[in-house]
């Protein structure tokens, strides 16, 4: 379904090119759950912001079902970053109708209701969103990523800042969903979530392939707090 | 089938950019009416109590300005000038908010192309625009009626000059989105386009060098149609398509320019 080929970033400044991302590749089929992770600054953010095009690769590509990624891809992802593009000045209700139009939802009004049900927030439907405490926030930026059900969903920590049983419910949601690509840095939200795992430092893809691999590679169970552990030692290596 | 379909999610998204700004906009009044009335109306005061005071000295003619008509020349001039602050200022103003409240992403990675944009916000800006215009109108009207076929001529190029006003702030707001130095020195091109356009003044006022280049500034050309059609004044079709020639040339380079420059460059400074 998603195909990335030797995507390289590299920011020109007067006095140094830095490279963000060197030569990422990877694939993830429909169905597919993709954790991406590294430390600080190892081009995680900049490889989603690539994916949804809000930044241009220097070189390589991205395929959607065989085809480069253009304006008309725009329609398949569902994108929720650090940054929650929600705009504070409207009302919960608003926001969501705004983006559901905008991707032309039918019966948005309906559709509107159930997804603010079922992220518990019907109760703040009419209310401006920044009266809203961060929790809140975050699962009105959840809503707008998924309000017209993209058959990609990227996700930049999409738990950050919830309380522990808003965190469990959304993950359900996440592990509920078709296709997602999620930026983390909860080990547990990875071995719980993710199918596959992309492993960036420094902006070099340090490790792609299944969980399953990985845990197999290490000798651990997924489910074990070792897998997390073996996870952890990739950070420090 | 599907032209039809196309067509029906274009105008829904081109109505949910509309809906989304009004919605903005409206949330704090007080602004907006400073905006769209007391801006105008303080700069028009200004070229009234100048040019009473012309005209009481013994001035009779100035550029065409003269004691009976210069009234109805700043409310027209004051009209035009609210839709140029408008359809100019709209984008940067807008572009330059959605970098601090961080929600810029949300229109770049929507599938929306730079046309419904323009169209989204032009309509909102129209809306939010249209009582000051009617109240200006009206007293434009009140001094010097027109009949309403005349009004309706000069109300159509008043849109159509808006929309090709809101591509050229389009421009402006692409600089705004990858290189904020470079917004500044679009700035003074908007400010010398506005100087020239001679809303509050007759081209005579210009020295001699400046008229040609004020006279062949679209703007100008626009105005000074419908100044004649509204003051019963000769105008030759050089006057009706010079315009609207330019502001079609400005829709197209305007989001050509927006499309080239948010495809090829990334996002600055937010």
């Amino acid at each position: 379904m998603l195909k990335v080929e030797k995507l390289t970033k590299i920011y020109k400044t007067r006095k140094k090119e830095i490279v963000a991302l060197d030569n990422i590749n990877f694939e993830l089929k429909e169905g597919e759950h993709l954790a991406i992770i590294g430390p600080n600054g190892s081009g995680k953010t900049t490889l989603v912001k690539m994916l949804t095009q809000l930044s241009r690769p220097s070189s390589g590509r991205i395929l959607i079902n065989n085809k480069e990624i253009s304006d008309e891809s725009k329609w398949l992802f569902g994108l929720m970053l650090g940054q929650m593009i929600i705009y504070n000045r409207l009302t919960v209700k608003q926001n969501l109708d705004y983006f559901a139009s905008i991707y032309n939802v039918s019966n948005k009004d309906y559709e509107i209701k159930k997804i603010l049900d079922y992220l518990e927030i019907s109760d703040k439907s009419n209310d401006y969103a920044d009266h809203l405490s961060y929790g809140t926030r975050s699962k009105l930026a959840f809503a707008r990523a998924i309000i017209h059900n993209p058959k990609i969903l990227i996700l930049d920590e999409p738990t950050n800042g919830l309380d522990p049983a808003s965190a469990d419910s959304l993950r359900e949601v996440i592990r509920n969903y078709q296709t997602v690509i999620f930026l983390t840095h909860n080990l547990y939200e990875v071995t719980s979530l993710a199918d596959k795992l992309l492993f960036l430092k420094k902006g070099k893809q340090i490790y792609f392939g299944s969980l399953e691999d990985f845990c197999k590679k290490h000798n651990v169970d997924k489910n074990d707090k070792e897998a997390i552990e073996k996870l952890k030692e990739m950070y420090v290596l | 089938m599907y032209f039809k379909r196309t067509l029906t999610i274009s105008f829904r998204q081109i109505w949910a950019i509309t809906k989304k700004d009004l919605q903005l906009d409206l949330r704090y009044i007080a602004p907006l009416i400073s905006k769209n009335f007391i801006s105008p109306i303080k700069t028009m005061a200004w070229f009234l109590i100048i040019y009473s005071g012309f005209f009481s000295h013994s001035v009779n003619n100035f550029g065409g300005y003269t004691k009976e008509n210069y009234i109805i020349n700043l409310l027209i001039g004051s009209i035009f000038s609210i839709f140029f602050n408008l359809g100019a200022g709209s984008f940067p103003a807008k572009f330059f908010n959605e970098k601090w409240w961080q929600t810029i992403q949300g229109t770049l990675i929507a599938p929306i192309n730079s046309y419904k944009l323009v169209l989204g916000i032009s309509l909102s800006e129209l809306i939010k625009a249209i009582l000051g215009l009617l109240m200006v109108s009206a007293v434009a009207l009140f001094l010097h009626p027109i009949p309403f076929y005349n009004f309706f001529i000069i109300f159509g190029i008043i849109i159509y000059t808006f929309i090709g006003l809101a591509a050229m702030g389009l421009i402006k707001a692409a600089f705004i989105l990858v290189n904020e130095n470079l917004n500044s020195i679009v700035e003074y091109f908007f400010l010398a386009v506005s100087f020239l356009s001679c809303f509050y003044y007759p081209i005579e006022s210009f020295p001699s060098i400046l008229r040609p280049i004020a006279y062949y500034n679209p703007i100008y050309q626009s105005l000074f149609l419908i100044r004649n059609i509204w003051l019963d004044q000769p105008i030759s079709l050089f006057n009706v398509l010079y315009p609207l020639f330019f502001m079609l040339l400005l829709i197209v380079v305007g989001t050509s320019f927006y499309n080239f420059i948010t495809k090829r460059f990334d996002i600055d400074g937010y």
